[in-house]
């Protein structure tokens, strides 16, 4: 009987018995649970000074960013008479800023707008304000820019973890709600979504 | 789910099947940045044996592998919310899991002895594996477990980087383009890096390789 001639073996070949190697089933289980354990336990473990100091400066400039861009348009709709001073200026306030109030509702229901954006210029609704050479035609984006970030692909729906921010409109009022999201095991608040409700 | 290195090449095609797959990982994603925990688990559940598989390629030890794979998981858990989806989710699991893997490598803190994992049928009962019987001699069982350990030897040899090429392109059937994203690096390099490693790999390995 003559023996088949034997084909050559190559480096590929043999590396493709590497990928039948697999572990027995009972092993997703135990991986599962040692998982589990591990994630929990990163959860609860205490972060260094470096994070938390980090997470201090964002709490904070969460808390200065819409303030200051609050400041800054009635600062700038005074400076452009559309705000006058005086004993008059609370009401044209209120109207302005429930019409911008308004404007974000628009924006954050638009299909257009893309669904990811960053909050971390906190001196960008400032000089994005100083640059509108029309103030009212900019009133709207000003909010919007100054609830997002200068990125182009910003969206109005949800920003990163921002105190309760109320702005009054005409007929009521608006408040910007943040809802905290957490981690599933009542830890880190990472992300919170901005809503706009009409009380 | 059965790992299945012809699924995760799949991903790469355009076909309608990896679409859905993208897909259906661009969902999960968004569910999970929005808190839901459970999103991630599904996640989890279906590259768990992908990832293993790589980790376990590049430091062929099942403890460490199980290990770094966790680990990796982890950080993808704890950084998904920075994940903007300019590549694809897997790609970017894949360089979490290579990189966390690299820098225990070159930590030098993993373990040193080789453990294997069991060889499925179809391994003992493939073409290569028959024709090795024959040109060895050898008693196909005893053969499967010497090769094992060769080829363990011999990816270990290896530099990490070029066994991570090796790893990703010839066991787990990743294009140049994706091997490239998820190290860094240019296709080029990949390129190189996998025509060096095989060189090695051919020399190591001479006695089974015609």
């Amino acid at each position: 009987m003559s023996q088949r001639p034997l084909k050559p073996v190559t480096v590929e070949q043999l590396l493709q018995l590497k990928k039948s190697e697999r572990p027995e089933p009972e092993f997703w289980a135990r991986f599962e649970r040692e998982l589990e354990s591990k994630r929990l336990r990163a959860l609860v473990q205490p972060e260094s000074f470096a994070v938390r100091a980090l997470r201090w400066v964002r709490r904070a400039a969460y808390v200065a960013v819409p303030l200051t861009a609050t400041a800054a348009m009635v600062f700038t709709l005074r400076g452009t008479d559309l705000l006058p001073a005086g004993d008059g200026a609370a009401f044209p306030q209120t109207v302005a800023v429930g019409a911008l109030a308004e404007s974000v509702v628009l924006a954050a229901h638009s299909p257009a707008v893309d669904s990811s954006f960053s909050f971390e210029n906190p001196t960008f609704a400032v000089s994005r304000l100083d640059d509108a050479s029309s103030v009212s035609s900019a009133r709207a984006q000003f909010v919007v820019d100054a609830l997002s970030s200068i990125s182009a692909r910003a969206t109005y729906e949800k920003v990163l973890y921002s105190p309760v921010l109320s702005l009054p409109s005409r007929d009521g009022a608006f408040h910007y709600v943040a809802e905290p999201i957490s981690d599933g095991a009542g830890g880190r608040v990472q992300s919170a979504s901005l809503r706009l409700s009409h009380f | 789910m059965a790992f299945s290195p012809s699924a995760t090449n799949s991903i790469s095609v355009t076909s309608t099947e990896a679409m859905t797959d993208a897909d259906e990982d661009a969902i999960l994603v968004k569910r999970v940045q929005a808190g839901d925990v459970a999103a991630f688990d599904r996640l989890v559940v279906k590259y768990r044996e992908r990832l293993f598989s790589i980790v376990y390629n590049l430091t062929s030890n099942r403890e460490d592998a199980a290990d770094l794979s966790q680990e990796a998981f982890i950080k993808a858990f704890s950084s998904i919310g920075r994940f903007k989806g300019n590549s694809s989710f897997f790609t970017w699991l894949y360089r979490i899991a290579v990189n966390t893997t690299l820098s225990q490598l070159k930590k030098n803190r993993l373990r040193r002895f080789f453990s294997f994992e069991n060889m499925s049928e179809e391994a003992s009962s493939s073409e290569i594996l028959e024709a090795l019987v024959v040109k060895t001699r050898t008693e196909k069982g005893a053969l499967l477990s010497e090769l094992q350990e060769r080829l363990n030897e011999a990816l270990q040899k290896l530099s990490p980087k070029h066994r991570t090429v090796v790893v990703l392109f010839e066991i787990e059937g990743l294009s140049h383009q994706e091997i490239a994203e998820i190290m860094d690096c240019s296709v080029g390099t990949v390129r190189s890096r996998l025509h060096y490693a095989k060189q090695q790999l051919q020399a190591y390995l001479q006695d089974f390789v015609n």
